[in-house]
């Protein structure tokens, strides 16, 4: 097992538990009480660097008087959130609320001893000894550490009751024998009255104490009533030094050889466990992602803004042109579209369209016929009929030769062509009928007028 | 040995919540705002195009505002008809009673185009051809919506020295109007 600390917090001195050859080594750390808390922490952290337990586990021993205790039935609890019953069951027993406490509980039969630590008193210095890179490995109150420790050593066999003197206080701590764990505990005055009294109350419940152990400073002499009797007549005296029977047991903890009755530590009293060196990165993180999303919702909204501006300023210039086009005319919603409509009707209108019909060439093809109809020959036109770009003429001559020199001069004309002709003598008369059919070249006709 | 949850726990999960919840409204909002982005763009894009093809056609138009009209997009009402076709006469020093009938027929489509023709049937009785080619060429050479479809000069055979004709003529009005 690697280099490991126990800190023993307190309203007093704190004191640090190092090893040599396994063995605790107690001391004080400097400056010890009336100093300020940053001040203490600073200290404690320049003991357990010197003591090259910075990268080691910490385990903190917090003391009876920054904890609170009490019995609570575990009948009818909830299978769901069962942890979160039974705090507020041991709510109900104190005088404090769930959200100032850390507790753990020591399940007995049907009933479980709930230990609590107050989070004013320990939650700065975890957070403190966080900030410092330090891994606290648990949190566990003093007085079960050395109660764990005596009852390792097989003192159990002797005493139930443990009274541990110090600070002007009993520190007492009862033992069901058959389960070798508390099922109570309790701080007492420094009155062996008062810690007969509760030794009475134990035997009213139906509980006669076997045997005390008692330890701690001058635990001897207080204990004796004026006449020198003892609380209990089975009264044995441990003359360890109760800190360094608890570093004992912590160490163990620590080194994984024996479990803890009860660890105060929640993630957040320090004990964010293994995830602690990427708490901040994470953080960082989530907070980088926040911020990245915020400036990429801000890029978003602001380029819709400006596609939306774009939209506008093409539907303005539309209307504009609109409005120039059909003066007074109310513009409509899909102007391309009504500008696509006015442009074919235009275009149709205008003869701009494929599909308009070359218009009809009548008069022009009768000037043409006029022009080249011959002024040497006699001849008579009874009718002269114009459809469909054909011209019927029909008429009469004196003689068929007439009638070829009247077809040449149409022939002649680089406009005109003659499609048919037919003469027919007249009967009873001097002279030959004709009809001859002229229809336009391809070559464009220019119109003049006689 | 058991460990419960306390106050500060659940401010850390709360405030892990918030940020996780804040991070899953700004996704959505960004997906949201994504789609609107593109829709956006999509109609600033049809717009910008509709905006050039409404430029194009616009300057069409305008170049064709300036040919002349061979087709009209409405009828030509029978008075007004009647009316260019007197003043035509008159322009053509032709006496009113040479015209003996004006009948205006009902318009019909050419071919499978989108051009109407509405037919006017004038008849002359003797008149020279200069003064009926005067008065057709004045009817029509101001409007080119107007033409001669058809004509038929035919002589009176009892008089073959006579320079008068009979005249049956057709002059038709276009019109452009797409068929439904």
């Amino acid at each position: 097992m690697s280099k490991t600390a126990v800190v023993f917090l307190g309203d007093g001195d704190w004191r640090i538990a190092t090893y040599e050859s396994d063995e605790p080594v107690v001391s004080v750390v400097a400056p010890g009480a009336g100093t300020e808390l940053e001040e203490t922490i600073d200290s404690l952290y320049e003991a357990i660097h010197q003591a090259d337990c910075a990268d080691a586990p910490v385990l903190l021993a917090v003391p009876a008087t920054w904890c609170a205790a009490a019995s609570i039935s575990t009948d009818s609890l909830p299978r769901r959130d069962r942890l979160s019953a039974m705090a507020y069951r041991l709510e109900e027993k104190l005088p404090l609320a769930t959200e100032e406490f850390s507790a753990g509980f020591i399940s007995g039969k049907d009933h479980a001893l709930g230990i609590c630590v107050i989070l004013d008193k320990v939650l700065p210095i975890t957070q403190a000894l966080e900030a410092r890179g330090l891994y606290i490995h648990a949190i566990i109150p003093t007085t079960t550490l050395l109660a764990q420790e005596l009852i390792y050593q097989g003192h159990s066999i002797e005493a139930d009751v443990l009274l541990w003197h110090h600070d002007g206080w009993y520190d007492t701590v009862t033992l069901d024998e058959a389960r070798q764990q508390p099922d109570s505990w309790c701080l007492l005055p420094d009155d062996p009255t008062a810690v007969k009294r509760h030794l009475n109350l134990r035997v009213i419940g139906g509980r006669e104490t076997r045997g005390v152990l008692l330890i701690g400073d001058e635990a001897d002499a207080s204990s004796k009533s004026p006449d020198g009797v003892h609380v209990h007549s089975n009264t044995t005296l441990i003359r360890e030094d109760p800190l360094q029977s608890a570093a004992r047991f912590a160490k163990r903890i620590i080194s994984g050889q024996s479990e803890p009755w009860v660890d105060l530590k929640s993630s957040d009293l320090g004990a964010l466990g293994k995830t602690r060196f990427i708490q901040k990165p994470l953080k960082a993180a989530l907070f980088a992602g926040v911020i990245m999303l915020i400036c990429l919702n801000g890029a978003i909204f602001w380029r819709t803004q400006q596609y939306g501006n774009l939209s506008d300023s093409y539907l303005e210039q539309e209307r504009s042109l609109f409005a120039e086009l059909y003066p007074g005319q109310t513009p409509p919603l899909a102007i391309n579209n009504r500008l696509a409509g006015e442009y074919k009707k235009i275009s149709g209108m205008r003869g701009a369209s494929d599909t308009m019909p070359p218009p009809p060439a009548t008069l022009t093809l009768l000037y043409q016929v006029l022009d080249q109809m011959p002024g040497n020959v006699r001849y008579r036109v009874l009718e002269m009929r114009i459809e469909e770009d054909h011209v019927y003429i029909d008429g009469q001559a004196r003689t068929h030769n007439d009638v070829g020199i009247l077809v040449d001069a149409m022939g002649a004309s680089r406009t005109l062509n003659v499609e048919n002709r037919h003469t027919e003598r007249l009967t009873g008369e001097k002279g030959v009928s004709f009809v001859i059919v002229v229809s336009p070249n391809n070559t464009p006709i220019r119109v003049t007028l006689k | 040995m058991t460990n419960t949850t306390n106050s500060p726990r659940m401010n850390t999960r709360r405030e892990l919540l918030l940020i996780l919840g804040s991070l899953v409204a700004l996704v959505l909002t960004a997906l949201w705002g994504y789609g609107r982005l593109n829709a956006a763009h999509a109609r600033s894009v049809d717009d910008g195009e509709a905006w050039v093809q409404s430029t194009n056609l616009a300057g069409q138009i305008q170049a064709l505002r300036d040919q002349p009209t061979l087709a009209d997009d409405h009828s030509l009402q029978e008075t007004d008809m009647t009316m260019r076709i007197a003043r035509a006469v008159v322009a053509a020093s032709l006496d009113e009673k040479r015209l003996i009938a004006i009948e205006h027929q009902a318009p019909r489509r050419i071919g499978r185009t989108n051009y109407i023709e509405e037919p006017t049937r004038l008849t002359f009785r003797d008149v020279t051809l200069r003064q009926v080619l005067t008065a057709l060429d004045t009817l029509t050479k101001n409007d080119p919506r107007l033409h001669v479809s058809r004509l038929r000069l035919v002589a009176p055979r009892q008089d073959a020295d006579s320079k008068r004709w009979t005249v049956d003529t057709t002059v038709t009005y276009l019109l452009y109007e797409p068929a439904q």
